[in-house]
């Protein structure tokens, strides 16, 4: 099956897997209709989202509402596929998604430079002077880095730098990248990025300072730095020229693999932040037994890990032109 | 000589590594426009020698005396407080490594990182620059210039790597060049060539070369000095002419000795320890004994042809060849020729597109399920490289046990009967416990072989099974399948690229260039009057002067 | 590096300038702007700024006009006739009783499905009627005490043209006294003052004094406890127990650090928490259980020390229960409806009237177990001091905890024998309590999730509902409870309380029992004060 048919399968798997469990859920009617609890308004609210059909022709009819071609006012032809309306919220899954996905991909993206742009330098210079007290400081504060749960070092960043430090960073505990102004207009709001940011990406940073400086040594004992050395190279430029490309192979593996996470919404750090982005999406909207953001969300997601996973392909290929052949 | 006309001088040096002696009291020198060769085996110290001019040791080794000078300025000392140059590493000093497939960056073209070194120690810009690496890459005669220098390391063959390897050494007009067994992982063609060239290219520009090898025949082709090493010392040293007519040391004399013959087989062949230890083993027989006309036919290659998907030319066009029960086989050739693809349609590892392989009776092209159980009965296989092919992970016991089980014998006889697999490849009982990285090279050989016999095969496939040894090595090998194959009754399947070693193992010699046979008969035959000129280059360059 | 990051950031921050916004966050984010879908508090405070409907409540819950500037009842109390007064929607276009009508026709139609829906429950269909553009006439389907007080809910807000050709989710069709001026889904909304409102203040001045309001979504509860304290939020409602403490000692006084810097607001809440036991065989054997007899729920009930519950598990932010209709409602109050005997503390009656049915804890009697008690996480802790506190007198209750919306629809379908819940008043008449007891609105078709059925508590009810209001009325009612609790179906736990924080530069603060956000008289507080 071609990489796409396979992108294509791994999308629908996990749009049938999320419905199929939702079946197994009450829906939000109930909690809609609030207290007085009319039974004909939770009926009539089941009728308007079609939650009184049988279960496949619920399946059949989201899995139609996708399709790019169909029904429109026109006729039959070529439209948006649609994910549907939130059973719980106003707006359109699509509407949803799109606001909230940017907000995830910018602190994704920033965690993510952060992590590759600290990290890799720093497992490189490690790498330098294995045994000196810079590398025991780097790999004794990637341990640390790893090992804290995310949930955990967001709340203790949380802490310091907006509530014991909050004089002097002028950061709030916390905040969207979109926020109203006094005036009811929509502003960017950038400093709510930092937090975040820091508490995201220090994981992937660790991970990748650690796996860098591992794979710097290895390739530091093989025959073509050997060479290198043996022609007059001085330690940076071995490092630069001749390690850092042929150790990025495992580095990439695994910031692939991060950037893929991070991305589908890294929510104990969107929540903790209060920032709206994907994560956090998805966990209202499960809280809310809102299923069609539920399955747009987990699409979004799957079709994130699956254009991730094709990109790094070609960054390989890249990156060490004997891939290119394989 | 003085130290002061000598372009490299080492001075009285011992090094430690981690606590072990490894180099006692080492006194060298090369002058300019001289080459001094430096001969031992594999633990000598010879390579470390030359990392030590290069000032390229590993972090643990220490100067416990002695220092070494170079171009008159003392580059190394094991004084703390001695005065030392800075190194001029790919300067004034070079060297050309081993092994050339791994020895380049294999994610910058071949071209730039020649580009690189020029630089680095030139003002140019990058048009002289890559002006100048081009004439350099012309100078060691590099085929397709202008594909080399944009092709990355992986799409160049062994051969021309080096080459490039090479072009990068001389680069920026070194006084001194060291060269590291440059040839060894090649095939015997390549290194005569490459051989005169660095002769050639010392000449033009009177370089001091330093020739590591452990063959004393590139020795005493290539080198006007030679210094023996042997477990850190220099036992001996002179002009070549001098140590090879009249070897004082014993070990020297060792050396010199367990070389393949070109004529005769002397068995067994001499080995190192006849000498070390005082006894001259006598050599029982110097005669083979090839089976009769009516011994049956044990393997039948008929018209094999083979084209690799993609490629231009078939692997294999129509070999033929045929092995008797109890006889033994060489197939010869240069890198290229097929023989590898050969013994690979052989174990069923690749299909025909046409042509019969017989073995015991049965036919085994097909390549079906039983064909190949057939195949894995009958033919025990020994590889080139001792390290690769066994597990790490494994001790010994358990690799030949798993071998003998699955072949028949009963798991509670399995130790007990690898025990007797050991020790017929002369290895004690003790090795069942230990893992490969415990035993030296010749000794992990010797595992492979007797894992080979583990299912009491027929024939013995050897795929350059004696390549990668040291001579001395390589002659205690070379006898143990002369022995296996007398007390077993074992056929022998030799595929090399050394036509004195084939000569000497094998009754016939089957000869193969770019996949067909070109010449086949007696060994002797052929080594003495080879007909096919590629068959003349494989004997010139096996024989009296194999690299 | 970072640090010097941050510090810049931090520089780079200004205060607010120019308008003078109400913060305050709203935790549970709201959904929707609709006053008709308005299920939850929250949304009904961000409709009470935007919207209002003919009739409010006053804060000793009385019907006062709001829109209507006044109305009368037909002598057979079927016609309800209003006039509205001279106000104009958020968009400047005036407010005509034909907006009116068709905002009811669009709460009454089926197609829409609103959760406000009940509210008009009493109207007829099609039984509003525009008379010209100021004048409307409602005709019920019979008489109807509550009526009036269900006008004054969020749900029966006016929407311009009745948010017909509109969008009431997302757009502002109201005239309540402030305007929406943004709303970012799930971070901010805020809400500037209407110009044109209608009401003014004693002073003859316009209200609201407020140049606006901000409305923060933060979900959790310690991020907006943090941002009150800082002063980002001006006013937090309901604190949890932990914050309570934070904030009060064991006296309910204000503990020194926060003196005067903040000013506490407290009434009585129109909401009873209890635990209810399903009391239909049929019900009970359809998930294998048999009934227990009412003297043990009894005993139940007057086995728990409320005192001492109310501390541990709500720091004093609630109060014991009275009855099942809380003390706040007209007509129960404290000297109108003492204190149950069946919710008074009585471990010794308890143990007795347990002995009675061979139950107790040491031997000869028997324990009585194998009861499951339902519940949500929040409540969870609810539950094992239940458990606890009625093990030692041999009864052994198996608590079952399952997610909010599951554990809500197993109990609408009856599914586990005993639950924890509780009811907030929609209208301020004990009617709305005790319609819990109505054997017509069994769940899953209304809220009498016990399936309580009484003919006697049914006449009570009827009688009710045609009585005028009026102290007779209530005496009905309080009969009604009477009778309903000697069965008790349900065990009242407590009452919660309106608690109101309120930074102290601002005045004019108004609370009331049902808990509604009346902004408009706050203004700050002159700094002699």
């Amino acid at each position: 099956m071609s990489r796409f048919g396979r992108g294509l399968a791994v999308v629908w798997g996990s749009f049938t897997l999320v419905f199929l469990m939702f079946t197994a859920v009450p829906d939000p009617a109930r909690q809609l209709a609030g207290q007085q609890a009319d039974p004909s308004v939770i009926a009539d609210l089941r009728a308007q989202f079609g939650l009184d059909l049988p279960v496949h022709e619920r399946y059949f009819n989201l899995l139609s509402g996708l399709s790019p071609l169909g029904p429109t006012e026109a006729g039959w032809g070529w439209r948006w596929p649609s994910l549907g309306r939130s059973y719980v919220r106003p707006e359109g899954v699509g509407e949803l998604l799109l606001d909230a996905f940017p907000a995830t991909l910018l602190l994704a993206g920033t965690a993510m430079l952060m992590a590759l742009l600290l990290g890799i330098p720093l497992g490189l210079m490690a790498a330098r002077k294995p045994g000196s007290a810079w590398d025991r400081i780097l790999v004794g504060g990637s341990v640390l880095g790893m090992s804290a749960p995310s949930f955990f070092m967001a709340v203790l960043i949380g802490y310091l730098f907006a509530v014991r430090w909050g004089h002097w960073t002028g950061l709030p505990l916390t905040g969207s990248l979109w926020d109203l102004g006094a005036n009811g207009e929509r502003v960017l709001a950038w400093r709510n990025l930092l937090l975040p940011t820091l508490t995201l990406g220090m994981r992937p940073l660790a991970v990748l300072a650690q796996l860098t400086r591992g794979a710097a040594l290895e390739v530091l004992e093989a025959p073509h730095v050997r060479t290198a050395r043996a022609f007059g190279a001085g330690p940076s430029e071995v490092i630069w020229r001749h390690v850092f490309r042929n150790a990025m192979n495992p580095v990439l593996t695994s910031a692939s693999g991060w950037l893929a996470q991070l991305l589908a919404g890294a929510v104990f750090v969107e929540f903790v932040f209060g920032w709206r982005g994907l994560g956090f999406l998805l966990f209202d909207a499960l809280e809310q037994q809102d299923l069609p953001v539920v399955m747009g969300g987990v699409m979004l997601v799957s079709l994130v890990f699956v254009l991730v996973n094709g990109l790094t392909d070609r960054a390989y290929r890249w990156l060490d032109p004997r891939a290119a052949e394989a | 000589m003085a130290p002061s006309d000598s372009a490299l001088c080492w001075e009285g040096l011992s090094l430690d590594i981690a606590g072990r002696s490894i180099l006692r009291d080492i006194h060298l020198s090369v002058a300019p426009g001289e080459t001094l060769a430096l001969v031992g085996e594999s633990g000598s110290g010879k390579t470390l020698c030359c990392m030590a001019a290069l000032g390229l040791l590993p972090d643990a080794a220490s100067l416990t005396s002695g220092r070494i000078l170079g171009l008159g300025q003392c580059w190394a000392s094991s004084d703390p407080d001695a005065a030392l140059t800075a190194i001029p590493r790919g300067d004034r000093i070079t060297m050309v490594f081993q092994e050339p497939m791994t020895s380049l960056n294999p994610t910058m073209r071949c071209g730039n990182q020649l580009v690189e070194v020029i630089q680095r120690h030139r003002h140019l810009d990058r048009d002289q620059a890559t002006a100048r690496a081009q004439s350099l890459l012309e100078e060691v005669q590099m085929p397709d210039v202008g594909r080399a220098f944009s092709a990355y390391p992986h799409g160049l063959s062994g051969g021309q790597k080096q080459r490039v390897l090479i072009a990068m050494a001389l680069a920026n007009d070194p006084d001194i060049l060291l060269a590291d067994e440059p040839t060894t992982a090649l095939d015997s063609t390549l290194r005569a060539e490459l051989l005169d060239l660095l002769g050639t290219l010392q000449r033009q520009r009177g370089l001091a070369m330093v020739l590591v090898s452990h063959d004393m025949d590139v020795v005493e082709r290539h080198a006007d000095r030679v210094a023996v090493l042997y477990r850190g010392d220099v036992v001996e040293q002179g002009p070549t002419r001098d140590i090879l007519d009249a070897p004082q040391h014993a070990y020297t004399r060792g050396l010199l000795a367990c070389r393949v013959p070109q004529s005769g087989r002397p068995t067994p062949l001499p080995v190192l320890s006849d000498f070390l230890d005082g006894q001259a083993g006598a050599a029982t027989s110097n005669e083979l004994h090839p089976p009769g006309k009516d011994a049956p036919v044990l393997l039948q290659v008929q018209g094999a042809t083979k084209t690799y998907p993609g490629a231009s030319a078939p692997a294999l066009n129509g070999v033929s060849l045929q092995l008797p029960e109890g006889g033994s086989l060489g197939i010869v050739g240069g890198s290229g020729c097929g023989k590898t693809t050969l013994a690979r349609a052989i174990l069923g590892l690749h299909s025909l597109d046409a042509g019969t392989i017989q073995l015991a009776g049965q036919p085994v092209h097909d390549r079906t399920p039983s064909q190949l159980a057939h195949i894995q009965r009958h033919v025990g296989l020994v590889f080139q490289d001792p390290r690769a092919a066994l597990n790490p992970a494994l001790k010994v016991g358990r690799v030949l046990s798993e071998v003998l089980v699955r072949w028949g014998t009963p798991k509670a006889d399995a130790w007990k009967r690898a025990a007797e697999l050991l020790k017929s490849v002369g290895l004690p009982e003790t090795a069942l416990d230990k893992r490969p990285d415990a035993f030296s090279g010749g000794q992990r050989q010797r595992i492979v072989i007797a894992r080979a016999l583990a299912a009491d095969p027929k024939i013995l496939l050897c795929d350059e099974a004696v390549a990668a040894l040291d001579v001395s090595v390589q002659a205690q090998v070379l006898n143990l399948l002369v022995e296996l194959q007398a007390s077993r009754g074992l056929s022998l399947l030799f595929i090399s690229h050394d036509l004195g070693v084939v000569r000497y193992l094998c009754d016939r010699t089957v000869v193969m260039d770019a996949g067909q046979v070109i010449e086949e008969g007696n060994s002797d035959a052929i080594w003495s009057t080879p007909k096919h000129p590629v068959t003349r280059r494989l004997q010139a360059a096996g024989g009296g002067s194999i690299a | 590096m970072l640090a010097l990051l941050l510090c810049a950031s931090g520089c780079a921050s200004q205060p607010e300038a120019g308008l003078d916004l109400f913060t305050y966050n709203a935790s549970d984010g709201i959904r929707s702007l609709d006053p008709a879908k308005a299920t939850d508090l929250e949304t009904m405070w961000v409709v009470d700024q935007l919207y209002e409907g003919l009739l409010e409540l006053d804060t000793a819950l009385r019907v006062v006009p709001a829109l209507a500037e006044d109305w009368s009842i037909s002598e057979d109390g079927l016609v309800y006739r209003f006039r509205l007064r001279d106000a104009h929607f958020h968009d400047g276009t005036p407010v005509k009783a034909q907006d009116v009508v068709a905002s009811f026709e669009r709460l009454q139609d089926p197609a829409e499905a609103l959760p406000g829906r009940w509210v008009l429950g009493g109207l007829a269909a099609e039984g509003a009627e525009a008379i010209g553009d100021d004048s409307l006439e409602l005709r019920l389907t019979a008489p109807n005490p509550v009526f009036a007080s269900l006008l004054a809910t969020p749900q029966a807000s006016v929407l311009r043209g009745g948010g017909r050709d509109a969008d009431p989710d997302r757009e502002d069709l109201g005239t309540g006294p402030f305007l929406l001026r943004g709303w970012l889904p799930e971070t901010a909304l805020v809400m500037h003052a209407n110009p044109t409102y209608w009401m003014v203040d004693e002073a003859g001045q316009p209200l609201p004094h407020l140049d606006g309001v901000r409305v923060e979504f933060n979900r959790e509860e310690g991020a907006e406890m943090l941002g009150f304290q800082q002063g980002r939020y001006d006013f937090v409602s309901a604190p949890g127990p932990q914050w309570l403490d934070l904030f009060f000692d064991e006296h309910q006084q204000w503990r020194p650090q926060w003196q005067g810097r903040f000013d506490a607001h407290v009434t009585a809440y129109l909401k009873t928490d209890y635990i209810g036991w399903m009391v239909d065989s049929a019900g009970l054997s359809a998930i294998g259980r048999s009934p227990i007899h009412p003297d043990v729920r009894r005993a139940l009930s007057m086995a728990l020390d409320r005192e001492s519950l109310v501390r541990e598990l709500r720091a004093g932010g609630a109060r014991p229960a009275a009855g099942f209709v809380p003390p706040g409602m007209p007509g129960f109050s404290v000297s109108e409806r003492p204190v149950l005997e069946s919710v008074r503390h009585d471990p010794e009656a308890a143990r007795g009237l347990l002995a009675q049915h061979g139950i107790g804890a040491e031997v000869p009697l028997q324990r009585l177990s194998g009861w499951t008690l339902g519940t949500k996480p929040a409540t969870a802790d609810l539950a094992a001091a239940l458990q606890h506190a009625w093990a030692e007198f041999g009864v052994d209750i198996e608590i079952d905890v399952a997610p909010s919306a599951i554990d809500a629809e197993r109990v609408a379908k009856g599914q586990v024998p005993t639950f924890r819940k509780s009811w907030l008043a929609d209208y301020p008449d004990a009617e709305n309590f005790l319609g819990l007891f109505d054997s017509a609105r069994w769940a899953p078709n209304g809220p009498n999730y016990t399936h309580y059925s009484d003919p006697v508590a049914d006449s009570l009810l009827s009688a009710a509902a045609r009585a005028m209001p009026g102290p007779d009325r209530v005496s009905i009612l309080r009969e009604m409870e009477r009778h309903v609790m000697q069965s008790m179906p349900v065990i009242p736990l407590w009452h919660d309380e309106v608690l109101h924080l309120v930074a102290h530069e601002w005045s004019g603060w108004r609370i009331s029992p049902i808990n509604r956000l009346d902004l408009r008289h706050v203004r700050r507080r002159p700094l002699h004060e």
